[in-house]
This record gives C-alpha cells, structure tokens and sequence, in this order.
C-alpha cells in the first residue's frame, strides 16, 4: 500500500473509532476501502484491533488485556479472562433455557419407553411381612473418650526442589481449648444429643416420623452410602438371615474399613475438586491417590485441605497440585470460587460482579478480589522435553509454583474504576511482601481461624450425602442469608467435629447412627407435610429418595450384574470401562466455577445408555461368570432364579404381584431349547434394572 | 457465498414451518431426521452452547466492520445472537458454525441499517459486502492476533499503555478522557490514533514472522 494512502486512511480510522467521522470522511473511506485491496485490509485489522480492545476491555474487569500485560511475565501460560463473564453468563442462561426445552419437546419421561417386556416393578412401600428390628443404634465400638494424638508435620513438595517444611496448618494446637470448652465427645452421649435436637424439630412441627426401615430397604442404602454400590447377593443373604440385634452397628463398622467406603470418598471428592470430565489437562489419578491416601488413614481433613491449598510441584509427582492445576485459568478466579464453594459451602464467584445480599464472605466485591489474592503469586508452567522421535519438544507434565510476586490484585468496581485488593482472609490481613507465601498463609488462616465455618461446611455437606437434603440448602450457599433445617444440631455437629479434630470417619460414623438414618423412605399420613422438595425446610422425617450418582450406577451395575466378567477378564479393562462410560455424560465448561456440563441427571440421554449400552446388553447375555449366568446353572423352579435376580439387582425379595406379572414371560419360553431358556430372565433382569427404583437410593 | 458447500444453508421461517409439520411425532429409534424439526433445540446442545460461546467474539468483531460503530455492533451482536438461537435446531454440526453464524449476522446488519436508514453516515450496501467478505477470512482462527495485540501491548510505553487502558474502560471514549486528562480533544485523538496505529504495525510485523 502506498504511504500516501496509509497516511490518508489512519485519519478517517481514527475519526470512526473515535465517533467523530464526518460524510465526506465517510465517503472517502467507502471510496477506498472499495477501489483498494490493500486498504480493505487496513480497514478490516484496524477495526478488529478496535474492537478486541473494546470487547476485552468491557468483558473482564481487571483482567482485561492491558491490564494483564502490566501484570505478567511471558513465562506465564495462565489465560487472561478473555470473554468470561458476559459470555458465560450468556451461555449458562442459554444452556439452561436449552435443556429445559430440550426435555419438554423430547416429552417422554424414561416411565413410558418401551421395553421388551411390560413389567412394572413396584416401587418400595411400608414394609409388609418382615417385622424390622429396630437397631440399638447408639452402641458404637468406639465409644471412647476422644483421642487427640499428636499429629507429625506435613512435608509438601516431595518432588520439588526446594524443602519446604509447613508448620502443621491443622489444629493441634487448638484442640485442648476446643476440648476444654466442650468436653470430651462421648459418641453414645452425642448421639443422644443429635437425636434428642431432630426429635425436637419434629415435635414442633407436629409431624411424626416414618417407621424404621426394614432390613432390606437400610442394607442397600447404607451400601451405597458408604461403599459406593449396591449389597452383592450374598451380603444381602448374609444380612438378612443375621439375627443379631447389634448386626446394623456392625455392618457400619465393617464398611467402614473396607477398600470401597475409601474409594467412595475419594470419587466423591476428586469429582467436587476437579469435576467429572477427563479432558482436563491434569493428573486426575494422581489426585485421586492423595485422596485415597488420606482417606486411608483418615488424617484431618484440615491437614487435607491445607495441603490441597498450599500445595507445590510437578502435577504428574504431586496428587494434590492438581486441585489448584485445575482452577488457575481466568486470573485464579475459579480457584477463588471453587475453594469457598467446596471447603466453606459459600458463593463467593457473585460478588465477583455485585454485591451478595449479606453473606459473610465475599460481602463485597472487595472481598472476593481478597480472597482471590491469595492466587495471585500461584502459576503453572510447562515442563518440555526434547521427544527424539519426533524431534519435537513436547509439554509432558505442568507444575504449580508460586512467584515471588507481592502487591495487591487489582480489579475494577462496578463504576470501572480499578482498585486494589491485599490478601485478607477472616479479618486477618496477611503481609503482601513477595517473600511470604500466599498459599500457605491461606492453608494457615482456612484451619485455624476458618475452621469453625470449615467444620460446619464439611458437616453439611457429609449430612447432605447422607440424607439428600443438607442441613442447610443448597448445601454450598451457607451464610446468614440461609435458613437452616436444624441450627442445634448444625451446631453440636460442628463444634464435635472440631472437637474430635476433624475426624471423617467418626462425622460419618455419627451420621448414619441418627435414628433419622434408620427410617424408612416410604411416607406415612404424619409426615406429608415434610416436603422439602416445595422448599420447605427439610425435618429428616423420613428418607429422602436420592438418585444414583454416575459411578454408583456404575458399580452397581457390576456388583448386581458382574456383567463386566462377560468377555472381559481383567479388572483393569473394567476400571477402564468405567471411565469410558462416565466420559459419555460429562464434559468440561470453562468458566468462574470451571464447572462440569452434564447429561447424566435422570433422563433422556441416561435412560438411552442403560437400556441399550453395551453393559446392561452383557449383563442379560448369559455369557459365563454373569450373575444371570450363575443363577442359571444354579437350578431350582421359577422362584427361586427370581428371587435371586431380585436380590442381586435390588437387594430384596421380589413382592407377590412382580412375581404375577412375570408369569406370562415365562410361560411363553420355548422348552428344551438352552439359548432359549435364559431369555426371560435376561428380560425379567433388564427390568428390574432399568426400573426406578435401582435407580434411586431410598 | 452460498454456493460454498461447507457452509449450510439459513433456512427460511417458511421452510422451517413446513419441514415442522411434515414430520411424524418422534418415537424412540427414529434417526435424526424427526428431531433436527424439534423447534429450538439443537442436536448437539452442549457441542451447540460450546460452538455459540467460542464464536462471540469473532461474531463481534465480524459485525463490527460493517457497522463501524461499537455500540451499534453491540446491539447487532444482541439481535444475531437471538436468531441464531432459535434457529439452532437448522445448525448442522458437522459443519462451520462461524460461516453460518455469519450469514445470520449480516442479515441482521441490514436490518439494523434499514431501521436507522436516516442515518447519512451509514454505509453502502457495495462496501459491506466488500468488508463482510474480507472480515470473514480474518477471523476464522483469530487466536494469533490476539497473542500479537497481547505481546504487542507489552512493548507499549507505559504511558501509551495506562491511555489505551483508560481510552478502553467499559463506557469510556477518547472524549470523556480528554476531560478526564485536561487535555485538548484533539491531541488526545491524536495520540490514540498513533498508538493504535502502533500496535497494528506490531502485530502485522509479528503475525509476517510467525
């Protein structure tokens, strides 16, 4: 392009993006923009150029692009909040508005797809013969007087290269006093407590309680409470033959140490940490494996929090940097809100933008971008490594660490004036100098000042597992705005927890000794009027249905089926299968909570993949080491195979009119034929797991 | 344009009624022919919000270009956006979501002009055309220009960068800020035109050696 024409063009631009153009400019620029390529080009960079400036700008507060590139080295591969906010607000609207019209135009409910036979499974009512026998639930083993045992001091970094030793940011200290003030917990005595402060609740609300549950009904849920999956057939035998009168306090204890309560805590917590979706560039196994670690030996969750938090290194070394490794995109503003959201039960991402109505944390703008600067020293880089194959350098690994960064964070209020915010942390201001460690101050701050709010948080949400309803919902917006089903109890829960030094397996323990864990989920006339599902505020009134998660689906499938031995041998390959299958629901949504967008929630696409997926196809193929298979060559009439497919599908014996409705199935089979004989009880089995009540947990 | 076979075609409300109508209610193991007539539902919605969420700030500075005004892009963008939504179920992933978007967009551009057809500073239908065609190439992948403006805004004086942060705040304009600054109008416009001007030849230099 000709300099004339440059030097006659970059005026009439200038004018344009300045809202200054005037018609002859206007005719002259057409002019051109039209006779001359070159200057079409111009045309369109500079007004790309304008208006990236512009979108960016007006998109991400602090973050926008001038402001990121004051701030950061070249080094950094965090992303600058691009488009986030609006954006995401935009499609979260979107995607809501979609799903819900998804399922309205799709407009058929799992209830009315057509099946290979017409069975209907009966879901569970009060329970008709067996009398249950009401457990003495308040007879725990471990009725000791509370243990504080020194806890050893945590070593961060075992592959980095610096030694960083961390002043144990759990309790220790702390808990003398706390026990001091409170007592020693006597585990009977407080669950005489718990009990007393529910019955209260109910008293006042004049609604009486659900029967206890049968053995049958409480077997299951207590399985898949704990372990993560359905009782196999021969627990359920085992138990429900066992005529000791302590036989449910000593379940608990069994599953408890078993390998899967350990498993079942740690999908649960790798899924709330890092999501669902494996398309994440981390180490999820790794993750995993700390938690397990932890879990295994039930160290404080204080301790695991602190160290999520504060945690340093290679992410293929390092399990818990992966938590963070997950969350530092968009300025740390995921990880800001997804360790309030997970760790305090608070909704912090809102005031990222607005003021929240008066929750505690996060009140303000201010105190969100407090909280986030507590990221703001966290990066991640890229490990490469020269691939002679190839003979290209590849990103093979990604490491957390933390730059000697100080200052504040900086953001813009609502009228676009950029302010600044210093890491504080429950009133606790913590020195911006370069040298002190952030992240490690937090991990201090979160257990020691925080932990009475980290108590309750994990309180709620260990409740909510348990029950489907937490004590306060939704279980991860507390704070003064939120109304709570039960406060004393909330409370007495709490300050155990602290008491006892965040001991997870004990807040189990206590939990699923509630009488309220005990009763069964079938309504009575006295208690209609305890439906939280219309917002009111839940009484524990009865069990509360919840539906299966995708992992417990999974493994119940197996454990009622074992239709993963059908062709496939090696646990290995089915561990794989399980994250294969998982992967089909779940998918990555980059944005404030870096949250997971998920088909798996009940409808269409789910009840897609258990009718017709390849497991539940295995599960019915009668293919040797099946649990269809085994029934088969067992023997015995009619009966007996059904009532060994019911057990192993629903962990009960079939009731009367099942038993009617699958006669004319097997009246119609052909006799004689051996492929033939094990159809309609791959027909009857398909039913019973594609029925509701597998489904759900009650 | 639409001779393009990778972009697919904008259907009409009237065929869009009309392939409604036509189909049998949807059972369960019918192809997708039944559910692409669903009204408002696409056929892969998370890939669908996905594609929609990456594609907005091309589509922006896409609508941009023609209406030479930020404001006006805005409102442009708004509009775009609500039809591409209720036609998402016409959207066929297997092709470009962006060229389809874009159709969808200069429609709505010209709307937007008929509706402000008074205005003598708007453009001719010839130059949208021209720019539209122009644009459309540019922002296919538009992650490289970004990293340069990034890199670019780095090598900026400190000065120049802190007056294109101000000049860029939500709401501001090269106006407001020369009173801010207690500077003449024109000497601001002045060094803003110089450092956008800056910037652009830095990121031509950067994308010519990448």
């Amino acid at each position: 392009m000709s300099l004339e024409v440059a030097s006659e063009l970059y005026p009439l631009l200038e004018a344009l993006c300045e809202n200054r153009q005037t018609l002859a400019g206007k005719d002259r620029l057409e002019q051109l923009v039209l006779s001359q390529p070159a200057a079409r080009r111009l045309y369109v960079d500079y007004m790309h150029l304008h208006g990236t400036l512009t979108w960016d700008a007006s998109l991400s507060e602090s973050a926008s692009l001038v402001a990121y590139a004051e701030r950061t080295g070249a080094t950094s591969v965090r992303q600058p909040l691009w488009t986030v906010k609006r954006l995401a607000a935009i499609a979260g609207l979107l995607s809501a508005a979609l799903l819900v019209v998804f399922f309205v135009s799709q407009g058929i409910g799992p209830a009315s797809l057509p099946g290979p036979s017409e069975v209907v499974v009966v879901p569970p009512t009060t329970p008709e013969t067996i009398t249950p026998v009401v457990p003495d639930v308040h007879k725990l083993p471990n009725d000791a007087v509370v243990n504080v045992s020194p806890i050893p001091r945590v070593v961060l970094d075992r592959d980095g290269p610096t030694e960083t030793v961390v002043e144990p940011p759990s309790v220790t200290p702390d808990v003398p006093t706390a026990v001091a003030a409170l007592g020693p917990i006597v585990d009977a005595e407080l669950l005489a407590r718990l009990d007393g402060m529910w019955q209260a609740k109910l008293d006042e609300a004049g609604v009486r309680p659900s029967p206890i549950a049968d053995d049958a009904e409480w077997l299951r849920r207590v399985y898949l409470d704990l372990a993560g999956h359905i009782p196999d057939a021969s627990s359920v035998d085992r138990f429900l033959t066992d005529s000791r009168s302590n036989k449910r306090q000593i379940l608990i204890e069994d599953l408890i140490k078993k390998p899967d309560y350990v498993r079942n805590l740690t999908t649960i917590w790798t899924n709330l940490l890092v999501g669902r979706s494996p398309d994440r560039p981390i180490n999820r196994e790794l993750l995993g494996q700390f938690l397990r670690e932890q879990f295994q030996e039930n160290r404080p969750w204080t301790e695991t929090v602190a160290r999520l938090v504060s945690a340093e290194g290679d992410g293929e070394k390092v399990g818990e940097a992966n938590f963070l490794l997950a969350h530092l995109n968009n300025q740390a503003v995921p990880a800001t809100a997804v360790t309030a959201r997970i760790f305090l039960c608070q909704q912090v991402q809102c005031t990222q933008c607005h003021k929240h109505p008066d929750s505690k944390h996060g009140g303000s703008m201010a105190e969100f971008w407090e909280l986030n600067s507590f990221f703001q020293q966290a990066d991640i880089v890229e490990n490469k490594k020269y691939n002679p194959t190839t003979g290209r350098t590849d990103v093979v690994s990604r490491s957390l660490i933390d730059r000697e960064v100080g200052g504040p964070t900086y953001y813009d209020d609502l009228k676009g004036v950029m302010r600044v915010a210093y890491p504080k942390f429950e009133g606790q201001e913590v020195d911006p100098d370069p040298t002190v460690k952030r992240r490690q101050e937090l991990a201090k701050l979160l257990t020691n000042e925080g932990q009475h709010e980290l108590a309750a948080a994990l309180v709620n949400r260990t409740w909510a597992h348990f029950f489907g309803q937490g004590l306060v919902n939704p279980i991860d917006d507390m704070g003064p705005h939120s109304a709570c089903a039960n406060p004393e109890l909330l409370e007495a829960l709490t300050d155990a927890v602290v008491a006892t030094n965040f001991d997870t397996n004990r807040l189990n323990r206590w939990i699923v000794s509630t009488r309220a864990y005990h009763l069964s989920s079938a309504q009575v006339p006295g208690n209609r009027a305890d439906l939280p599902v219309d917002g009111e505020l839940p009484l524990f009134s009865r069990m509360y249905l919840k539906p299966l998660s995708a992992e417990q689906m999974f493994d119940s499938l197996l454990v009622a089926t074992a239709a993963d031995r059908a062709g496939v041998a090696y646990w290995e390959q089915a561990e794989v299968h399980r994250k294969e299958w998982l992967a089909q629901f779940y998918s990555v949504m980059e944005n404030e909570e870096n949250g997971d967008a998920s088909t798996f929630d009940g409808t269409f696409s789910q009840s897609l993949m258990m009718m017709n997926g390849d497991l539940v196809r295995n599960a019915i193929s009668n293919s040797p080491g099946t649990v269809l298979h085994e029934i088969m060559r067992m023997g015995g009439d009619d009966q007996d195979r059904i009532k060994s497919l019911c057990r192993a599908a629903l962990g009960r014996d079939p009731k009367r009119n099942e038993l009617a409705s699958f006669q004319p199935i097997l009246r119609h089979r052909q006799p004689g034929s051996s492929a033939n004989e094990s159809e309609p009880y791959g027909d009857i089995l398909w039913a019973y797991l594609n029925s509701t009540e597998f489904a759900v947990n009650h | 344009m639409s001779s393009n076979p990778a972009i697919p075609a904008v259907h009409t409300p009237a065929a869009a009624q009309s392939s409604s109508n036509s189909a049998e209610p949807s059972s369960i193991g019918t192809g997708s022919a039944s559910r692409a007539s669903t009204p408002h539902v696409p056929r892969d919605p998370v890939s669908f919000v996905q594609l929609f969420t990456k594609s907005q700030r091309s589509l922006y500075l896409f609508i941009l270009g023609q209406t030479g005004s930020v404001q006006d892009a805005e409102e442009v963008l708004q509009n775009t956006n609500l039809v591409v939504w209720s036609k998402s179920n016409q959207f066929d992933p297997g092709t470009n979501f962006f060229a389809w978007a874009c159709q969808i967009a200069r429609y709505e551009v010209m709307q937007h002009r008929q509706r402000y057809r008074r205005d003598k500073l708007k453009f001719s239908d010839e130059f949208l055309n021209v720019v539209a065609e122009e644009s459309v190439s540019r922002l296919d992948d538009p992650e490289p220009q970004r990293l340069a403006l990034e890199q670019c805004l780095q090598k900026l004086s400190a000065r120049d960068r802190e007056l294109i942060r101000e000049r860029y705040q939500p709401g501001s304009s090269g106006k407001d800020l020369a009173s801010n600054l207690r500077r003449p109008p024109n000497s601001v416009y002045q060094s803003l035109g110089r450092i956008r001007r800056v910037l652009l030849e830095c990121i031509q230099r950067r994308l010519a050696e990448m």
